[in-house]
């Protein structure tokens, strides 16, 4: 598995913390935590995964 | 990488934080909402306690305890009813937590003068409003050409210090004074009809 896959793996991880906590809680803070770093996070782990699928799609030729 | 755990990769790291999102989004929205959440933020603690008080008679207090709003009663008042209001409401919360951590001090203020669409929401086609002689002419109250909180002016019994930490009261339940306006008035006093603050007809449980 490489780093970039383990890297999204990772954020999913902390940015679904928040989410839960949000859920959780519902306060005030935890609502800002989850769409300031929560949603951001989500949002690097698909960019950081598209990244690894288009340098695999590279490697077999198909891009 | 095997294609069945690059399709799990796709599900865990794409459509799990995806669907996980607008759930919460949806959940976390509905219930900010709540009088209860407004409260949660100890900034917001004055204008909880206002309006929870049974023995206040601010505009807010009166709507909260006679349920003329029946749920959600921060949210009803101070959101716009527009299609994105709610939104917007939401945006704004989430400015006015960065104020907080940032360290903000100073008076909390309305953005802009309170509107009289609010109000007209559920009073615009109540019966003791239009025929109330104080509310002549009607059409500069519709048309917001006369404010209706130039009158009904207790709407939150807070009083706040211009350099203290932001929403908290300087010290004592004075009346007078709202997010939105540094005046002081007594609410009932104010109205010249002696009706209740709602400018409405005043019996309990009237929700118009």
């Amino acid at each position: 598995m490489s780093w970039r896959i383990q890297t999204s793996l990772a954020l999913v991880a902390v940015g679904t913390g928040f989410t839960m906590w949000c859920l959780i809680k519902t306060t005030a803070l935890s609502m800002t935590a989850f769409f300031s770093l929560g949603v951001p996070l989500y949002g690097l782990a698909a960019l950081v995964y598209i990244w690894e699928i288009l340098l695999d799609l590279r490697r077999h030729r198909v891009l | 990488m095997s294609g069945r755990l690059k399709i799990a990769l796709f599900f865990v790291i794409m459509v799990v934080p995806g669907l996980l999102s607008l759930v919460t989004t949806q959940l976390a929205f509905s219930r900010a909402s709540s009088v209860e959440f407004c409260g949660s933020c100890h900034t917001m603690t004055p204008w909880f306690q206002n309006v929870t008080d049974p023995e206040s008679d601010s505009l807010a207090a009166e709507h909260f305890k006679r349920r003329w709003i029946q749920h959600e009663q921060c949210f009803t008042c101070h959101s716009n009813y527009s299609f994105l209001g709610p939104m917007e409401a939401k945006i704004k919360g989430v400015r006015h937590v960065a104020a907080f951590y940032l360290g903000f001090r100073g008076r909390i203020e309305l953005y802009d003068e309170f509107p009289n669409d609010q109000c007209l929401q559920c009073h615009a086609e109540a019966k003791g409003f239009l025929e109330d002689s104080n509310h002549d002419p009607i059409e500069d109250i519709m048309s917001g050409k006369d404010r209706c909180v130039d009158c009904h002016e207790n709407l939150h019994a807070i009083e706040q210090d211009d350099n203290g930490p932001i929403g908290f009261a300087a010290g004592g339940d004075a009346a007078g004074g709202d997010a939105g306006s540094a005046d002081d008035a007594a609410g009932d006093d104010a109205d010249p009809a002696g009706d209740p603050p709602s400018g409405g007809d005043g019996d309990d449980g009237d929700t118009e």
